[in-house]
């Protein structure tokens, strides 16, 4: 008790009481601080901090479009889509560093994923910080049914957390290496696409992921293919993970899901059975085919060589395959009717003789002598035949591809007036084929060779020999030669290559199957009347199928576009048509022995020579191959009224009438074939 | 003298509604809160409230005043308890807490809250206010020598002990993106010797000056043998410090006793003694034997002051408050250190500083903060304090905690989303929803209806808790209830501060509100002495 003597009772505590009451009035200014921040926060910015809290659990799963599928001109399916599982991590809801790494280890044996990729995994992990914890990671895609189950599992038992399965589309070509350069191949956006797409706007949604079209038709009809996603809101915890129905109520319903919205189609020109027959005879060769039907410009095939397989290379994957493709020498990727430029050779010759006509500089009568070759100064210009063919006329010239009468004709025309020619006939110049990278060739004038041959004093007259019999400095590409031989029989018109026939709405239909016993006697009379309502047999079962919804509609048609007309009269085209049937069905022509047995045909063989094409870049040992002469044949047929103008190029084979003119002859032979069995199917139908 | 029939009237009906109310509010909070992660949750906080109505009720029967012969056993038994934790305590996310005494686990530092208080009531009980500054430090007290040398156990192998200038001269390289500078560790020694060299020497010229005036203190020496002996001196220690300066990097100055173990032991191979040694040792000897001094001084002190009684010759007052705070500081718990300092300083506020002392503190205060802002924070560092400012600038780094309770209680707005209906809390986006933030589960569920409610029985709380204090029989009594009303006051005013986004996140339980057994049976301990205050109040 002695201490509480010190304690000094009441009057010890009244020297406290002032400083307590300052203390209490203190509290209550501190409490009143308080209450007007849960004001402010509550009151004042509650309806934005409430938003801010639905923005918090509510996560738009997206829905991925259907890109437009692409089919043959008779409605064969070319390019489809497939649906595609991709398993994606998200690290800040898998959980910390340790967490993240476990499992990474568990998705690895689960998914058997190789040491490389596995170390690029864990990389990408140890980079995600901050926001980019919060960015899925992509594990793998194309989850087959095992894999699949297998993580399912792991993620209903709560074992791993932060693993999503997301739907993708995947883009399909279930034909293979079939057209592939004119169909193209898509990939992911990058972000540089991304950026190119928001400077305008971004109005087809692309999103990092989504696809788009990489080369030929999937890159020049990116527009029309392309849809638009939808989404899906679903109610997500903290740790990102679906909850239950429950919370589905914290979203309006309306919110809840947009559709997406698929594509359009394509209908292309192309018929799938005759490009088949066009890879199957070329394979393993280089060069490129183009069958054109000379009255529309439809194309009806069109093949490149080597090829690809676009599957391989479509999406993030197939780095290997790239690379393989880019180390080929025979460069796959060239997209060689239209970016490959070759010297037409031979088949030039109708060009000479048409503008020889035109300007009335000869006759179909007027004959030539050659007796092997041909001097201009103190130069000689061989005949391909060294004997020569003696005096040969138009039609001669044509079938026996005299050198010598070609190299008369064109000494007389001048180049400039040869140039002119060429060009109306659609050579150096654009065929705006709707493909990436069309080169233009080359149409030599004489201000052409001032200007390139400038060192060695410009234009010689000796050029226009040269060009003459489709040599020196003129270029084309196959499809040029095509639509030249295209305008020979359909008057002079050089037409634009149609690729693409239809675009088509994609099919909004959904039907639905209910047994026949299940509808009321009411219905009766509206199934008789509902055009959309029909009874079908389905395994011996009566069966109503409703058809609701909107059908597929054509939303635009491609028609036949001229692009140029010729000035080459009727008259003058038929006496080089008749040149160009003795070149095939006359014997001595240079393409008698090719020749069709199931139809009439014209054509023209050429064998360019290739000059120091490309030595310099290619290893020693391809010299040799790529010396070789490039062998041209473009033919129609049938001989009169043809319905295809078919062009061939070998690349480094030889003689156009050995190596070529055989393909052309089966492309045309198969082609026929397919006419008169798609006439018997309709003549049976009918 | 004790009147053993208390009326009806006498208890103090009021704090028990609000107490009740608290409780079963929290509880209730709690079956929300808590719904995702363990659903009876809220019946083991029930169980502690149950425990702690009981304990309640018996601290009740007994008359106070009993604890204040107990109060510095109960506080030193505390201070060991928080040395023990530091030893051999549970950790758990990166500090050491808990501490286990056979089956019970708890946590001392919430124990030396109340510690604190009744150790700080009875000292300033039995004693006048109107403390200076000097009189609270009392910087020749035993007590410090006695905390200084604790202190410098603490920091044995810390960086800045073991070798302060390359410390500092990394502190600030990094501060201003300098490269690192690469400072000797044994730079200290020579400074020191240099020092001392240069100080003796000035003493020498202090003493000539001397004794030039009073010259009857050398009177037997004549005048020319004081010169030469000056001289002397002054020559000796002059050679002395230009052979320091001459053979700066000689090893037996740099490192003496390294390189005496080197050449008698080891013959300076690399991995030999040289390397063994702790460059540290020098500073640290030199500390201790400082220290050793200082404490000398105190005993001395102690020993001539006999004036005083014993305690205010063993303890000054600041240091019964800072020894537990260093020990939870250690831990580290800085939010509970905070509280801690916040009840004493208040308890001393109470007790009565003069006003010129209560300036310079607040001034020497603001200007630590000042150069502490300025000068020694880096920019992350800043940039994370002021986090809590604006949460949406890092939502997903250190911001995540206080913006996610920023969502929940905005998004309560007048009436709130309902019970267990808030999405923050049953989506599990508040982060320690049946902790910290309950608070945050409260106000997303129950609205501003619901957060000025307890708000308003928070304040009602503290207020009764002060009227107490003012109504008490005497001084202990008093400044016991003013312990117990600031640990309420400051850590709702910080709980409740924290989840609404005006003060950094730190971890601090709201009472009563909160789960967890050892603060819920911590604050309503407490509560049991307020009832027994306030029932013997009229008591003579």
């Amino acid at each position: 008790m002695a201490l509480m003597t010190q304690s000094q009772g009441r009057t010890g505590v009244q020297e406290y009481k002032k400083r307590i009451l300052v203390l209490v009035w203190a509290v209550g200014l501190g409490f009143s601080v308080l209450f007007f921040r849960l004001y402010n926060l509550q009151i004042v910015r509650g309806s934005e901090l409430s938003e801010r809290g639905q923005s918090n659990f509510i996560k738009r799963q997206p829905l991925p479009h259907d890109r437009g599928i692409i089919y043959d001109r008779y409605g064969r399916i070319l390019v489809d889509n497939h649906l595609s599982l991709t398993l994606q991590l998200t690290p800040a809801f898998v959980g910390n560093r340790a967490e993240q790494q476990d499992t990474l280890n568990q998705l690895r044996e689960l998914l058997h994923l190789s040491d490389e990729r596995f170390e690029s995994l864990e990389e990408a992990l140890k980079l995600a910080k901050g926001l980019a914890r919060f960015r899925p990671i992509m594990i793998k895609r194309d989850l087959n049914a095992n894999e699949l189950d297998r993580v399912e599992s792991l993620r209903s038992l709560m074992l791993i957390h932060g693993v999503d399965i997301v739907k993708n589309r995947r883009r399909t070509y279930p034909h293979g290496a079939l057209a592939t350069h004119l169909l193209g191949y898509v990939n992911e956006v990058s972000q540089r696409d991304l950026d190119v797409a928001r400077q305008k706007g971004n109005p087809y949604g692309y999103k990092m992921g989504n696809l788009i079209g990489r080369s030929g038709i999937e890159e020049h009809y990116e527009e029309s293919l392309r849809g638009v996603d939808g989404y899906k809101e679903i109610v997500v915890d903290a740790k990102g993970r679906r909850v239950g129905e429950r919370e589905l109520a914290r979203i309006e319903p309306t919110r809840r899901r947009v559709k997406p919205l698929p594509g359009k189609n394509l209908f292309l020109t192309i018929d799938l059975d005759l490009q088949r027959e066009v890879e199957k005879v070329f394979f393993g060769q280089a060069g490129a085919v183009v069958v054109i039907e000379p009255d529309s410009g439809s194309i009806v095939a069109l093949a490149s060589f080597p090829d690809f397989d676009p599957n391989q290379i479509s999406g993030a994957l197939g780095v290997k395959e790239k690379q393989s493709i880019d180390k080929d020498p025979l460069k796959p990727w060239v997209n060689r009717y239209v970016q490959g430029q070759y010297a037409p050779g031979s088949t030039f010759k109708v060009v000479t003789a048409l503008a020889a006509l035109q300007e009335g500089l000869t006759t179909p009568s007027e004959t030539v002598h050659c007796p092997g070759h041909f001097n201009l100064g103190n130069h000689t210009w061989r005949c391909h035949k060294e004997s020569g063919h003696g005096l040969v006329n138009l039609k001669d010239a044509l079938k026996y591809s005299c050198d010598t009468y070609f190299y008369t004709l064109g000494l007389r025309i001048g180049i400039d007036r040869l140039a002119q020619m060429g060009r109306s006939l659609g050579l150096g110049g654009l065929s705006q084929v709707s493909l990436r990278g069309e080169k233009k060739g080359i149409m030599p004038d004489k201000a052409f060779h001032d200007r390139v041959e400038r060192k060695t004093g410009g234009y010689q007259k000796g050029m226009v020999v040269n060009t003459s019999i489709g040599q020196g400095a003129v270029l084309t590409t196959p499809l040029q030669i095509a639509l030249t031989y295209a305008a020979l029989v359909n008057g002079g018109q050089i037409l634009k290559p149609r690729l693409v026939d239809k675009i088509q709405s994609a099919d909004f239909r959904v039907s639905r199957r209910e047994l026949l016993s299940q509808v009321v006697s009411d219905d009766a009379h509206r199934l008789s009347s509902d055009k959309n309502i029909r009874v079908v047999n389905f395994r011996g079962a009566k069966i109503i199928e409703r058809v609701e919804g909107e059908g597929p509609k054509i939303l635009e048609r491609i028609d036949a576009d001229v692009l140029r007309e010729s000035k080459v009269s009727q008259e003058h085209l038929n006496m080089v048509q008749k040149g160009l049937e003795a070149v095939v069905m006359e014997e001595g022509g240079t393409a008698y022995y090719r020749r069709s047995r199931k139809t009439t045909m014209s054509g023209k063989t050429g064998t360019a020579q290739v000059v120091r094409l490309g030595a310099n870049r290619l290893d020693s040992r391809d010299v040799e191959y790529f010396s070789r002469d490039h062998a041209w044949f473009a033919a129609y047929a049938p001989a009169q009224n043809p319905d295809i103008v078919i062009v061939v190029l070998n690349e480094h084979a030889g003689h156009g009438s050995s190596q070529a003119a055989p393909i052309a002859v089966a492309v045309i032979d198969k082609y026929f074939e397919l006419k008169a069995q798609r006439a018997a199917f309709l003549g049976e139908s009918l | 003298m004790r009147r053993m029939h208390y009326k009806l009237e006498d208890f103090n009906w009021s704090l028990l509604a609000v107490v009740l109310c608290l409780l079963f509010l929290g509880i209730l909070n709690l079956h929300s809160a808590a719904s995702m992660r363990n659903p009876d949750l809220y019946l083991t906080q029930l169980y502690w409230a149950l425990i702690g109505c009981v304990i309640v009720a018996s601290i009740n029967l007994f008359d106070y005043r009993i604890t204040e012969n107990l109060a510095y056993l109960f506080y030193f038994a505390i201070c060991i308890a928080l040395v023990l934790v530091l030893v051999v305590g549970k950790s758990a996310g990166g500090a050491r807490r808990w501490l286990a005494l056979g089956p019970i686990i708890f946590q001392p530092s919430e124990i030396a809250k109340l510690a604190t208080i009744f150790c700080l009531a009875r000292y300033f009980g039995q004693r006048p206010g109107g403390y200076t500054l000097r009189g609270l430090v009392r910087p020749l007290n035993l007590s410090r020598p006695i905390f200084l040398l604790g202190l410098l156990f603490w920091s044995w192998s810390k960086p800045w002990f073991v070798d302060p200038i390359g410390e500092l001269a990394r502190t600030l390289s990094a501060h201003y993106d300098r490269m690192p500078v690469e400072v000797n560790e044994f730079l200290w020694f020579r400074l020191l010797l240099l020092g001392a060299l240069l100080v003796v020497l000035m003493v020498t010229f202090y003493f000539v000056d001397q004794i030039e005036r009073r010259q009857a203190l050398l009177e037997p020496w004549s005048k020319t043998k004081r010169k030469k002996i000056v001289f002397l001196w002054a020559l000796f220690y002059g050679v002395l410090f230009s052979f320091v300066i001459l053979a700066w990097n000689n090893p037996w100055l740099v490192d003496p006793v390294g390189h005496l173990l080197n050449v008698l032991w080891l013959e300076a191979r690399p991995g030999g003694a040289y390397t063994a040694l702790d460059p540290g040792w020098v500073l640290r000897t030199l500390m201790l034997f400082l220290a050793l001094i200082y404490l000398s001084l105190g005993v001395w002190a102690w020993r001539n002051f006999k004036k005083q009684n014993i305690e205010d010759k063993l303890i000054a007052p600041i240091d019964l408050l800072l020894l537990p705070t260093v020990l939870i500081m250690a831990e580290p718990d800085l939010g509970t250190a905070g509280i801690v300092v916040l009840i004493g300083m208040t308890m001393i506020w109470i007790v009565g500083v003069q006003m010129r002392s209560q300036v310079i503190m607040l001034g020497c205060g603001s200007l630590l903060a000042l150069i502490g802002w300025f000068g020694v924070l880096k920019e992350y560092q800043k940039r994370r304090i002021l986090t809590f400012l604006a949460p949406e600038e890092d939502i997903t780094g250190a911001g995540w905690n206080a913006y996610q309770s920023l969502i929940a209680v905005g998004s309560g707005r007048w009436f709130g989303k309902g019970h267990r209906e808030g999405s923050q809390t049953q989506l599990s986006f508040l982060p320690e929803q049946h902790t910290d933030f309950a608070f945050s589960v409260w106000a997303e569920e129950h609205g501003l209806l619901g957060t000025v409610g307890v708000l308003l029985l928070y304040f009602l709380f503290v207020v009764i808790i002060f009227r107490i204090a003012i109504d008490a029989r005497e001084r202990y009594g008093a400044l016991l209830a003013t312990g117990i009303g600031a640990l309420i006051l400051w850590q709702s005013l910080i709980n409740i501060s924290m989840v609404t986004g005006m003060f950094p996140v730190v971890g601090m339980p709201l009472p009563l509100f909160s789960y967890g057994g050892s603060s819920l049976l911590t604050i309503l301990f407490g509560v049991g002495f307020l009832f027994s205050i306030y029932l013997r109040c009229r008591t003579p």
